[in-house]
């Protein structure tokens, strides 16, 4: 086994995290970065799963609590000078310039998908994950209890929008975890960048999409939004999902350099109607903008589905003080029942509009 | 001996018989010797109403505003208060499934004690350990003991 030099140490990186993200994240983060280029630039020792599992083992056997795989993944005489140098600058560009972590590892696990990202596209927030997760498990049980369609003519799969895709996330998520046959998902989005990345991550995690997905470049704020829409599918939408941007421009000047050097602000920031106009200071107007599409798209008419009981708009909030607008303007547009979503910290995560009261 | 073989020629007759008929497939059992519950091992069985899920996540109002990274599985037996913990990826999905794992394996150790799968795996390392010291010992004498506690435990593949 070659010997590293002496300055290829781990030590200094860890403490340069720890000074950014605190002594366990900064532990966390350095053990994926390491496993990640032990991944993508080669990994010539092969003892790597063994050696933590058996030391897992013995201690669960000692009654000690079990440790993570940190003493396997931080294992320093392991990695060559072209990883050492990989790591020196992943570590500089996460303290020194704030770059975040998925777009240094290029990737986030969303589901059982892999969503590739890169810079300026939103990376999948796990509050996201939990509320496309959870409507998922709902659709899918729906689906199961569904009465058995005549045969020769099965039943017809729901249409679904994805607005304000960006990278796919949700679309695909759902697509994954969807039973096969069950929908028919279109993920849209102003940014021709944020489309070439959830095209490519289509691709990517091929194997596990269950059901089909296509993406287009539409501007939801435009004034033919909703014929375009419908062009689209013209046998009408069932549903619209999306996680569109709420920050307020208050907020966004207090958000971490994280954030707001890396990621696209129209991804964040509600943008004006009109160019001229002023932002919205509450952050709902694109909430607002969603439900009248969803209106002029005739989501919220009765009987329409085969099942009344599925939400027909699906919405992403930015915590209690969008849930009442959200909710007044979904009420406005002719939503005749509205439900709240909290996330695992308790804060109002989603909000979902029915058609039937 | 022959009896067993004759009860297997018999069974296998009858299953061709019915495969040939159409007939349902009779469910039969024979006697087997040398069965792997010897050491009295019982399976563990877990429920999945008894599995209390719990997601950690370190902050409280994130969503758009925040994209740190981390996700941290909680599951806890509630008949036996058994708790795991698991932080190891940055998958949901994956820090579940190793966290499922490691509750079997702690509800089988519980259960099972020496019987049980790690209970197995540790006396073999043990034994392994032990015949190395013995067969060092017998080529080189006692100073072979000192070379042989350096070896780490494992560096031999399972």
């Amino acid at each position: 086994m070659p010997r590293s030099p002496a300055n290829n140490t781990l030590a200094p990186l860890l403490r340069q995290l720890a000074g950014k993200l605190g002594d366990r994240q900064a532990a966390s983060e350095l053990r994926w970065m390491a496993a990640h280029v032990r991944k993508t630039l080669g990994d010539t020792a092969a003892r790597t799963e063994h050696s933590g599992a058996q030391y897992r083992r013995a201690r669960l056997w000692r009654d000690q609590p079990a440790p993570s795989t940190e003493e396997a993944d931080l294992d320093a005489r392991r990695f060559s000078s072209v990883q050492w140098a990989w790591l020196r600058q992943a570590v500089a560009d996460r303290v020194e310039k704030h770059k975040p972590l998925q777009y240094i590892l290029g990737s986030q696990p969303f589901g059982k998908t892999e969503i590739g990202v890169r810079s300026p596209v939103l990376i999948p927030r796990p509050e996201t994950e939990e509320w496309v997760l959870r409507l998922a498990e709902s659709l899918a049980a729906h689906h199961a209890a569904r009465p058995p369609p005549p045969p020769g003519a099965p039943s017809p799969p729901l249409s679904i929008l994805d607005a304000c895709t960006g990278s796919g996330c949700v679309a695909l998520g759902l697509a994954s975890e969807l039973p096969p046959g069950a929908a028919r998902i279109a993920g849209v989005d102003v940014s021709a960048d944020a489309l070439a990345l959830a095209l490519s991550n289509q691709t990517r995690n091929a194997a596990v999409l269950n059901n089909e997905v296509e993406f287009h470049q539409i501007d939801l704020l435009a004034a033919d939004t909703a014929s375009r829409l419908e062009a689209l599918r013209p046998g009408g939408w069932d549903m619209i999902v999306a996680n569109p941007p709420y920050v307020t421009p208050a907020e966004y000047r207090g958000l971490d350099a994280d954030v707001r050097d890396w990621e696209d602000v129209r991804a964040l920031v509600p943008m004006p109607l009109r160019v001229a106009d002023e932002l919205d200071p509450s952050g709902v107007s694109f909430i607002e903008r969603l439900a009248v599409l969803a209106r002029a798209l005739r989501l919220a008419r009765e009987g329409a589905l085969a099942s009344p009981a599925l939400p027909r708009l699906v919405v992403e909030i930015g915590g209690a003080k969008q849930t009442e607008p959200a909710r007044q303007a979904m009420h406005d547009n002719g939503f005749g029942r509205t439900e709240v979503w909290k996330d695992m910290a308790g804060t109002d995560r989603a909000v979902l509009g029915y058609a039937e009261k | 001996m022959a009896a067993a073989l004759w009860h297997r020629a018999r069974i296998g007759v009858l299953c061709s018989a019915s495969r040939l008929l159409n007939l349902p497939r009779l469910a039969v059992r024979l006697p087997v010797r040398g069965a792997a519950t010897d050491s009295g091992a019982s399976p563990v069985v877990v429920r999945d109403e008894d599995i209390d899920e719990k997601h950690v996540r370190g902050w409280g109002n994130g969503g758009q505003k925040l994209n740190k990274t981390s996700s941290c599985v909680q599951l806890t037996h509630r008949p036996t208060g058994t708790m795991v913990v698991c932080q190891d990826t940055r998958s949901l999905h994956q820090n579940r499934k190793i966290a499922m794992k490691r509750l079997r394996e702690k509800l089988d150790l519980q259960q099972n004690g020496a019987a049980s799968k790690i209970g197995k795996q540790v006396a073999k390392l043990r034994a392994r350990k032990h015949k190395r010291r013995q067969r060092a010992r017998k080529k080189y004498g006692s100073a072979a003991d000192a070379a042989a506690d350096d070896e780490p435990c494992g560096t031999e593949p399972t």
